[in-house]
């Protein structure tokens, strides 16, 4: 089953347009979108996420996104912008918690919500800082908190903008890997803004390229080629062997 | 929780009674004679009453703005809405006729608050300062048209200054009826939704992400906190502050979420006001009385001096 099937999607906001022409992304696919700066990433994601008006087709598990009513949408969709603002105090813990609000039966959290929170807690080192104030972290804390919160509603499909950019390496691959484990046991899908393409390498299997507003190109890794993404990005980029990977290396 | 909420309402009982007792004549509440007690029933009752549920309305009034306003420097005053408020009340006294007090203050807090809101946001954020910019603004126009309208209205309407400075005087058993029925909706709506309430305080893009339907949300709190401000200041004139120091206090004692700020800022505006009523009444000697907004105030613009010295950084932020 694709989780999203996108059929001639056209999005204006202010000067900026988005065009995808054809676009299916399926169950137990892990999904980068690379491009340049201002290139449509966080576009096709806030569309995806049903956040911004578009035209086109857009269809979630089958239906059209405009029919999924808001709380479901978000029982399956689970969406980290690039950065979030708080204007009120909330405890770390709180604020993972307020990830699972979609999942919300009755009129308060209960026991498994508390549980799902003390899981991420731990994957992301969040444990000491549970009683902190979120507006005193520092930049990474934050976005570690973010990305627990957004994990926190177990939301078969993750779209990620940019969910690794503050975050140290040790904290980057084990969340890498966590996602792989969680794309398979759930057959969701995870589609994630990133800009270090050596991680998007590493741990993904497909690629949108994303350039000047056009879905330019939609690659398996097979495909993609240092001259593609050099086209893309904007820079000479080439690809070195070594041992069973590859690296990228930016020539000039 | 039932125990926090517990030693606040034991709080309030024991100021509520205090106020009933003291005052221009002393009142034994156990032994009272047919003087005492006619003092009791007719006047100083109805004035506490009052005094409690004003405290308890702008205190979640002021809650509500912050939700709205996303910062927890709104309130009924800081938000310009008390003064618009009033300004509703002062034209519809002198125009329109004692029925139309309430209708014009509701409308005029209303149009007063849509325009902050408007002023103040920025690309699905809501700067706080700006918001006390527009605020001033706001507050400055009405109290200023207040004050010309009294200039120009001189003899016909004696007691235009009370909606300026605040006060209990004017209380019956049928308005402190009405306050209670209204914030009794506005206070069983909030509990209802306390952690979608939370959620509004994230910018537009993750709050809406989190499936709560925001604008919705937004426009109903925002209905909710200018009728409750409206009728407060219909009754009680205008009483700054109450709303961002009880909130505020309640939140440096670790008190985070709605569901918690909702019931204790009840529990403790209504005993700051009732407290408040009472200084009012017992400062002064030979039974005159201090109007119990201009101590509010006083009190309020030293509370904000603190926050504006302590808390700079979370005043100008613009991450």
């Amino acid at each position: 089953m694709n989780w999203f099937k996108v059929r001639d999607l056209r999005v204006e906001q202010g000067g900026f347009r988005l065009r995808v022409p054809e676009l299916d992304l399926a169950g137990g696919e892990m999904v980068a979108v690379l491009g340049p700066n201002g290139s449509g990433k966080s576009t096709l994601l806030r569309a995806l996420a049903g956040l911004i008006s578009y035209q086109g087709e857009i269809f979630l598990a089958g239906r059209p996104l405009s029919q999924v009513p808001e709380k479901e949408r978000f029982r399956l969709v689970s969406y980290l912008p690039q950065s979030a603002h708080l204007g009120l105090p909330f405890e770390v813990y709180y604020v993972v918690l307020t990830g699972r609000y979609p999942l919300l039966a009755g009129r308060g959290y209960s026991a498994s919500d508390f549980q799902a929170v003390e899981r991420l807690l731990d994957l992301l080192d969040l444990v000491q800082l549970r009683l902190r104030l979120f507006g005193e972290l520092s930049g990474g804390e934050r976005q570690r908190v973010l990305l627990a919160r957004a994990l926190a509603r177990e939301a078969p499909v993750l779209l990620l903008d940019e969910p690794l950019a503050a975050l140290d390496l040790h904290h980057q691959h084990r969340i890498m890997r966590y996602l792989g484990d969680y794309v398979r046991q759930r057959n969701g899908l995870v589609l994630a803004v990133l800009h270090d393409l050596a991680l998007a390498l590493k741990y993904f299997r497909r690629f949108l390229l994303l350039r000047r507003g056009y879905l330019y190109g939609d690659v398996g890794v097979e495909e993609l080629s240092p001259d593609l993404l050099s086209r893309v990005m904007g820079v000479r980029i080439e690809f070195v062997p070594w041992e069973n990977e590859r690296l990228v290396r930016v020539k000039g | 929780m039932r125990r926090h909420l517990f030693l606040f309402g034991l709080f309030f009982l024991l100021v509520f009674f205090l106020s009933l007792s003291h005052g221009a004549v002393p009142v034994d509440l156990f032994h009272p004679d047919e003087l005492s007690r006619r003092i009791l029933l007719e006047v100083r009752l109805p004035r506490v009453l009052l005094a409690a549920l004003s405290g308890a309305s702008l205190s979640l009034a002021g809650l509500y703005f912050q939700y709205v306003m996303q910062n927890p420097l709104a309130d009924s005053f800081t938000t310009g809405a008390s003064a618009s408020a009033a300004l509703g009340a002062v034209l519809a006294l002198l125009f329109f006729g004692e029925t139309w007090v309430l209708p014009s203050a509701l409308f005029l807090a209303f149009l007063g608050l849509v325009a902050v809101l408007r002023i103040a946001s920025l690309r699905g954020r809501l700067l706080p300062v700006t918001m006390l910019l527009a605020g001033i603004v706001v507050n400055t126009f009405a109290s200023a048209s207040i004050s010309l309208l009294k200039f120009l209205a001189q003899e016909s309407v004696a007691s235009l200054v009370f909606w300026l400075m605040g006060g209990f005087q004017n209380a019956t058993y049928l308005r402190c009826a009405g306050l209670a029925a209204i914030l009794f909706g506005a206070c069983f709506y909030g509990l209802y939704r306390a952690p979608a309430l939370d959620l509004t305080a994230f910018d537009d893009e993750t709050a809406r992400a989190s499936g709560v339907p925001l604008y919705r949300l937004r426009r109903e709190l925002l209905f909710l906190g200018a009728l409750l401000t409206a009728v407060t200041v219909s009754f009680s004139g205008i009483i700054g502050f109450v709303g961002l120091i009880v909130p505020h206090l309640l939140r440096l004692a670790g008190f985070l979420r709605a569901e918690m700020l909702l019931p204790l800022s009840l529990l403790f505006g209504a005993s700051f006001l009732v407290l408040a009523d009472l200084l009012s009444r017992v400062l002064l000697s030979q039974g005159q009385e201090l109007p119990v907004g201009v101590l509010t105030s006083a009190l309020g613009g030293l509370f904000f001096l603190y926050l504006l010295v302590k808390r700079r950084r979370e005043l100008y932020e613009l991450v």
